[in-house]
């Protein structure tokens, strides 16, 4: 039982090996797995700069998700608490929603520029929609008879929001946060990609991909990966510390 | 201060697309103090909008309910006890609750201590660090009716309270709210759809009509405290239970 987990990934790359052997694509597609372990070791023994590069694109991704958490949670539990202000937003974040925030790249460049401005503008938007529409629903699906419980009990207004409502409403906030984080890597790495950036992992990975570095690329991806599965995993810990009592 | 809790000409109306649906009709009732009420009625015959009423939630369209004027001080138990819980809070903290409401210096240590002693009084012990998904149902229903105590009401309204418990934990609650209400010497408003239960605990019996609710007819229930099971076989509960049910069924049958 101990071992399975590893099960997955060992057998991925024995398949990844077994393509390699029988040739069912050119090395440049499909490099060799020990290449680009050593291409791997290689971006952390030479003076690559490899660990500026993660560190950037690990900032960008905290400091959008957490600018994103800012305005979208106080703004998606007032939408859940009060319904004029729902109504008043309703159809734009439902609108913006629809928009893919990688459309509006020239927009965000058009306004922001190409330098870190737009780089932490294009996640952050895609986040705080996300953490908006959550933290409504956590309102909006929050027990009514746990508001009636602190009515009947003489709480006020502010008192149940804060004492009732919030705290009910975590757990589908919590959705939110975790959604919103992989999906700021995600875009901040896009960002990088395609925003002439000057560095940053997905200006690593673009970089090898025009220069046909594959196992470097698959390395670099690979560090992406690492970085996504630690953010998810980490945010779980916090999650089931905050919100304990979620799914019991 | 022994100010008597009544109810007098208590009307209600519910408008509901266009049509008005009249729920209560011109109730009123006398409690005396520290006794324990039941309400039982048909379904859907506004047992609890009249609760409702009683305890502040919904006004009533005409009528008045006496009671320390405008800050009711009524605990409450309802029947769906896990999303009447706070499932972030331990079971103390759920107990002390409704003292957050109030603006005192008070502690946590404080308000957990005003707890403990709480249930020290009424004899009841709860894992109470637990957290609600650590109890069982009967466990949190109880949490529910300490809860409810905690800021001395002199009322306090019961609606089904055991109606999503097991056989088993509902005659053990039966006789445990039996023994608070005795300690507490609170009066009970109890709305149950179980006719044994209801005369098993009272000192008298509502019997609502169906709606408008009216009351039917009021049943005094004489026998002596402490009551314990083996009453379920006495031929004087037998009887007033077959008579209960006779008008019980006169009014759905009409």
């Amino acid at each position: 039982m101990k071992y399975l987990p590893l099960l997955g990934p060992v057998t991925l790359i024995i398949i990844w090996f077994l393509l390699y052997q029988i040739g069912i694509a050119s090395p440049l597609i499909i490099p060799h797995p020990f290449d680009v372990f050593v291409a791997l070791l290689n971006e952390f023994i030479s003076d690559n700069n490899i660990l500026s590069h993660i560190l950037l694109t690990i900032y960008r991704t905290i400091v959008s998700f957490l600018l994103a958490c800012l305005i979208g949670i106080p703004l998606g539990l007032s939408m859940g608490y009060t319904l004029r202000i729902y109504k008043t937003f309703e159809f734009i974040v439902d609108f913006f929603r629809s928009i893919p925030p990688i459309a509006l790249f020239p927009l965000f460049m058009l306004f922001l520029g190409i330098g870190e401005l737009s780089k932490l503008g294009v996640p952050f938007y895609g986040c705080v929609l996300v953490i908006i529409i959550n933290s409504m629903y956590g309102v909006v699906n929050s027990s009514d008879l746990r508001r009636l419980v602190g009515k009947v009990y003489g709480f006020n207004k502010r008192q149940i929001f804060t004492k009732i409502v919030f705290p009910d409403a975590l757990p589908q906030i919590f959705v939110g946060l975790r959604t919103a984080i992989s999906l700021a890597l995600v875009l901040t790495i896009v960002v990088e990609m395609f925003i002439g950036s000057e560095n940053g992992l997905g200006k690593k990975i673009y970089d090898y991909h025009l220069l046909f570095d594959t196992p470097e690329m698959y390395a670099a991806i690979i560090i992406t990966g690492i970085i996504g599965f630690t953010l998810n995993k980490g945010f779980i810990k916090i999650e089931q510390k905050i919100v304990h009592w979620k799914g019991k | 201060m022994n100010e008597k809790i009544t109810i007098q000409n208590i009307s209600k109306t519910f408008i509901q697309k266009n049509k008005s649906i009249k729920v209560l009709n011109n109730i009123s009732f006398d409690f005396n103090d520290g006794e324990f009420v039941s309400i039982f009625g048909p379904n859907g015959c506004g047992k609890t909008t009249l609760l409702n009423i009683i305890c502040g939630i919904t006004h009533p369209d005409s009528g008045s309910i006496s009671l320390n004027n405008n800050q009711v001080n009524v605990g409450i138990v309802f029947q769906d006890y896990l999303q009447s819980l706070l499932p972030w809070k331990t079971c103390i903290d759920n107990i002390c609750f409704p003292l957050e409401a109030e603006k005192n210096d008070l502690s946590k240590e404080d308000l957990r201590k005003i707890a403990t002693q709480l249930l020290d009084e009424l004899n009841i012990q709860l894992p109470v660090t637990n957290y609600p998904y650590q109890l069982s149902g009967g466990q949190k229903q109880l949490t529910c009716i300490v809860r409810s105590l905690i800021k001395k009401p002199k009322l306090l309204l019961l609606d089904e309270p055991f109606a999503s418990l097991d056989y088993q934990t509902r005659l053990l609650l039966q006789d445990t709210i039996q023994e608070i209400w005795i300690k507490a010497g609170v009066t009970v408003v109890f709305i149950s759809h179980e006719i044994d239960e209801a005369i098993y605990l009272s000192d008298r019996l509502i019997l609502l009509s169906k709606r408008p609710a009216e009351i039917k007819k009021i049943f005094d229930i004489p026998f002596i405290r402490l009551r314990t099971l083996s009453l379920y076989n006495n031929n004087d509960f037998l009887h007033l239970r077959s008579e209960v049910l006779e008008k019980f069924k006169q009014e759905v049958n009409t």
